[in-house]
């Protein structure tokens, strides 16, 4: 039926279909590419000249097809004259909007004044997302305090750069910050701190490999998701996040001490790589009300006996218990999906007299010796 | 077709009808995965039956496809289910012809399935990431229609970009 009513689709041959899609597609189109392959396409036709102005996000990567086999220098070289020629350009698009940066690029620790050009460059230019990613030859880029005063940043993605402790921070509209491997001058717990302070609405936190992290303190009103993950010299973290909803911590080198008893809105709480004891877990447990989702992973050098009881909890993942004879009681009326994995004997007690009856899935794996009392 | 039910937990049906009169009958969960769709919904409530005057049968069915997929594996939001959607959108642009991912574009763009226009951009862009310009016009059959020595005069300009 649907054969017999659909129209018959006849495409001149000698039109190309993509002249003919609205130049918003055409923009969106462009802004996966990198932006020296956008410059190109202006040699396409007249239709296609000044398209790449109003490209809103603009890309360079050192393995963009117009960077190869070239040296870092004359990369600088290009970003630059492609920026000048983009800024000449804006001024005939009247459509232009800026709304995304990503630069990859190699730092051998000269540059710093072009670096700091471009960043401006976005930041005047009212960009909401910024993707560095300076790849240090040698020396971490040191960011310079600009970028830290944006009234359109929704976004900060930092790899691998230097941050200071003075920067006078205003980010009011930012959501997103991401750091990964920062190396932070002077008092790291600071750097961070008064970073987090200058960002009223973020919403999203990500630290990543960020070594000499030590004692970090995290407070925000604001905050909703927060992930550490590979800060290995973390030793207590502290958080005052009252509208947190998702945390999760994994590392390898474990944590002495993680404060979270402020943040009474967790639902979603992983901990990878966390020194526990029977007590502690209990009590973490007992003082989060909504806790929906917890995972324990590599977690337990001292539990001996786990007592896990909520209300809330849906669903708990319990993994890799290094000690023997652990055992677990669990009184949580309302959990639907229970997951194991070890290679000890554990005992599991499980309590549920409640309306809702415990049912969903139980995963047993590689469970040898598990022994399942209800 | 009464709307009697929706106020139940019972998913409620959306008539959907094309511009050639094809009608698809889908959950509102799937079409309201369209921002378009969604906006309808939300003002005009009780209307069950959509017309979609700017999107044939043949293309809507697919963008549906797409949601249908996309809808129901939002409920349970795992790590596994992104692979596995990642896997299933590979899959549904990897042969498109162009006159299907043109007309698909179109369709999306005009209901606002903003990730779909997502999917189907990317892959424009993947058919023209570090192409020659002769590639790229050949691909997509653009004609110049530069006066003799204006190709020439903006290559010169941005000559960085082309050596």
């Amino acid at each position: 039926m649907e054969e017999d009513q659909a129209p018959k689709y006849v495409v001149p041959y000698n039109i190309g279909l993509f002249q003919l899609l609205p130049d918003h597609v055409i923009h969106h189109i462009m802004s996966f590419l990198p932006t020296t392959d956008a410059v190109r396409m202006s040699v396409l036709s007249k239709h296609w000249r000044r398209m790449w102005y109003s490209v809103p996000a603009l890309n360079f990567c050192p393995t963009d097809f117009c960077f190869r086999q070239k040296s870092d220098e004359e990369i600088y070289k290009i970003i630059d004259k492609c920026l000048e020629q983009r800024e000449k350009g804006t001024c005939h698009a009247t459509d232009s909007v800026f709304t995304r940066f990503k630069l990859d690029v190699n730092y051998g620790g000269t540059g710093d004044s072009l670096l700091k050009k471009w960043l401006n460059f976005a930041i005047e230019n009212n960009t909401e997302e910024l993707d560095l990613l300076p790849q240090p030859k040698l020396n971490y880029y040191l960011l310079p305090e600009e970028v830290f005063s944006s009234r359109s940043l929704t976004l900060i993605k930092l790899d691998r750069v230097k941050l200071e402790g003075s920067y006078s921070v205003n980010l009011p509209y930012l959501k997103t910050l991401s750091l990964t491997s920062i190396e932070f001058r002077g008092n790291n717990n600071r750097v961070l701190e008064n970073l987090i302070s200058g960002c009223p609405s973020l919403e999203k936190l990500m630290l990543n490999g960020c070594i000499g992290l030590l004692n970090p303190r995290i407070s925000s009103s604001s905050l909703k998701f927060l992930e550490i993950a590979s800060c290995v010299s973390c030793r207590t973290i502290q958080l005052q996040a009252a509208n947190l909803r998702s945390f999760s911590y994994n590392s390898a080198i474990a944590c002495d001490i993680i404060h979270l008893c402020a943040c009474k809105e967790i639902r979603n709480l992983s901990l990878v790589g966390v020194l526990l004891d029977d007590r502690s877990l209990e009590n973490l447990v007992l003082s989060l009300p909504l806790l929906e989702s917890l995972t324990v992973h590599k977690s337990n050098f001292g539990l001996k006996h786990v007592k896990i009881a909520s209300k809330s909890l849906k669903c708990l993942v319990l993994k890799k218990f290094f000690n023997k004879d652990v055992s677990a009681t669990i009184k949580t009326p309302n959990l639907v999906s229970f997951c194991y994995e070890g290679h000890i004997s554990m005992k599991v007690g499980m309590s549920s007299n409640s309306p809702n009856p415990f049912e969903g899935n139980i995963k047993l794996e590689v469970g040898d010796h598990l022994k399942y009392t209800s | 077709m009464s709307s009697s039910s929706t106020t139940t937990t019972t998913t409620r049906l959306l008539m959907l009808k094309a511009s050639d009169g094809v009608t698809f009958e889908v959950e509102e969960a799937v079409a309201t995965k369209l921002g378009a769709i969604n906006n309808m919904v939300e003002e005009e409530g009780s209307e069950d039956l959509i017309c979609l005057p700017n999107v044939n049968g043949k293309f809507l069915g697919m963008v549906l496809e797409w949601c249908k997929k996309h809808a129901n594996n939002n409920t349970n939001s795992d790590k596994g289910n992104d692979e596995v959607n990642k896997w299933w959108d590979k899959e549904f642009v990897m042969d498109l012809d162009q006159n299907t991912l043109y007309h698909l574009l179109m369709a999306a763009d005009y209901l606002s399935g903003t990730e779909l226009v997502d999917l189907l951009t990317e892959k424009v862009a993947s058919m023209i990431r570090g192409k020659k310009v002769e590639e790229i016009r050949e691909t997509f059959k653009i004609k110049s229609d530069f006066l003799p020595g204006q190709e020439e005069e903006i290559r010169k300009k941005n000559s960085w970009a082309f050596e």
